[in-house]
């Protein structure tokens, strides 16, 4: 372990209660690279890329998160297929044939269910993870792209990218619970920890809506760079982390009063990205340059760079911890 | 008025362009080195118009606002009186010779893309030679399933490998001579 790592792993200690924290479990992220068919496994303590595993046609979305469960799951929407990642042996167990399109995903916390938008098919697939079969599907609005769900299991929320909306789905009944107006072509959403709000990036509107999920409304709108594409939520320090594709930056959003507090310059084409609370760090993935950023949320600058695969776009929670 | 003819041509165009693009962005990247010194090289590329002067594709370049982020250019490719694709200016920095653009309409037959834009860079190897690079990123211009090949993936990489190839050999033959 390098000296830094070695640093990393005491910070994350302390950060961290109570202190279990060893290499072998140290969080790990599952990068999509579309253009050469492969996921980048990075071990994000020592920042060591520790598998390159062949997975299907274009990957583009992944579902990692603990939620998930002990496999990672990666959307394919060239192959009509999801990829099936075995997190012990970090290889690809089998695909899973899927509608055409799949991109966005979310696993379910509660139920052993995975959901994957449908690009082109106005529907969420329900994909049974112990079965490893599409099981069933939810109606939605045109082009869902980002897909939550709450950590209690109760609701689903889907980006309708083309109807500027994001619709919540009860996940108990299967019914719709409401349709919620934010900006243009929302794309990437991401929930609060705590449940209460919802974030959506909108790709033509150039701004990041703030949706209370009790309430049903968008209550704050934020403008951002060129071309937001997904957000993570860093809650300890109530801000917000945006890709923005067409400028190269990461948008940081303070929630208490709604403002841009400052822009970080990260690779080209920024897309994917994910808040650790283990480590206290933020990830972007970066198509064009083919890396991981690592940016340090207390001083908002970017820490390291991890190589990774072609075209990386790690759209949805790509972290396993 | 003209700008208000303008933006409601921008209005048209927008939401055609976001809706024709699937989820599989394409890339290209190309690098020549110029036994030039960067300057040199620079200057040939460094106004957002002057494309017709050095791209062997590009017979016409019709431009507005200069180097300012803002500025458009239309290009005629060809010959005159053929196919016009209008760009705009995103990022413009002199210091470190580099411009970013975007396509606001392409034409399909000479440039299948959607969502386009591209980086024009120059840099500086120390040796008196330099690099330019050119890069973009794009979907094809078929934004649903299952394209006509002269709208796929291969057709849209094909179109923009050949204009980045085209024109960065040209700008070595001008800066060498």
């Amino acid at each position: 372990m390098s000296l830094q790592a070695r640093w990393l792993l005491l910070v994350a200690c302390v950060a961290a209660s109570p202190c279990a924290l060893a290499e072998s479990n140290a969080p790990r992220a599952y990068v999509t690279n579309q253009g050469d068919n492969t996921v980048s496994v990075i071990d994000l303590l020592t920042r060591v890329v520790i598998a390159t595993i062949g997975v299907g046609q274009r990957p583009a979305g992944v579902a990692a998160s603990a939620a998930a469960g002990e496999f990672a799951y990666v959307s394919n929407p060239d192959g009509n297929s999801l990829s099936v990642i075995d997190r012990s042996t970090q290889q690809t167990l089998r695909a899973i044939p899927t509608g055409a399109s799949p991109l966005g995903m979310a696993a379910d916390p509660v139920r052993p269910l995975l959901y994957v938008a449908n690009w082109y098919d106005r529907r969420i697939q329900i994909v049974d993870r112990e079965r490893m079969a599409v099981t069933g599907e939810y109606a939605v609005g045109n082009v869902p792209a980002g897909v939550a769900v709450s950590r209690d299991g109760t609701l689903l929320a889907v980006a309708n990218r083309d109807d500027n909306a994001i619709q919540l789905i009860e996940l108990a009944t299967g019914s719709t619970a409401a349709l919620i107006e934010v900006g243009r072509a929302p794309f990437g959403i991401t929930l609060s920890a705590d449940g209460r709000q919802l974030f959506t990036a909108n790709v033509l509107s150039d701004d990041l809506s703030i949706v209370d999920v009790r309430e049903r409304r968008e209550t704050g709108r934020v403008k951002v760079g060129d071309a937001p594409y997904a957000i993570a939520h860093d809650a300890r320090r109530g801000l917000l982390f945006v890709t923005n594709q067409q400028e190269g930056t990461v948008s940081v959003i303070d929630l208490a009063t709604a403002t841009e507090r400052t822009r970080i310059q990260v690779g080209d084409y920024p897309e994917g990205i994910n808040y650790s609370a283990t480590l206290d760090r933020v990830y972007v993935a970066s198509w064009f340059d083919n890396a991981l950023f690592v940016i340090d949320p207390a001083t908002l600058t970017v820490e390291a760079q991890i190589a990774t695969g072609d075209g990386s776009r790690a759209f949805g929670d790509f972290i396993g911890e | 008025m003209l700008t208000r003819v303008l933006s409601l041509a921008l209005l048209c165009v927008l939401p055609l362009a976001a809706a024709a693009h699937g989820p599989s962005r394409q890339k290209v990247t190309q690098d020549i080195v110029i036994k030039a010194p960067a300057a040199k090289v620079w200057a040939l590329v460094a106004d957002f118009c002057a494309i017709s002067k050095w791209h062997p594709g590009v017979v016409n370049c019709a431009g507005t606002g200069g180097n300012a982020v803002g500025a458009t250019r239309t290009l005629t490719i060809g010959k005159e009186g053929g196919p016009q694709i209008a760009e705009e200016l995103q990022l413009y920095d002199a210091a470190k010779m580099t411009y970013k653009y975007k396509i606001t309409r392409t034409d399909v037959t000479v440039l299948p893309v959607a969502t386009y834009s591209a980086f024009l860079s120059v840099t500086d190897n120390g040796d008196r030679t330099s690099t330019a690079s050119w890069k973009g990123g794009f979907y094809r211009s078929w934004g649903k399933n299952d394209p006509p090949p002269e709208q796929s993936d291969a057709a849209a990489l094909k179109a923009v490998t050949g204009t980045y190839a085209a024109g960065l050999a040209n700008i070595k033959k001008l800066a060498e001579q």
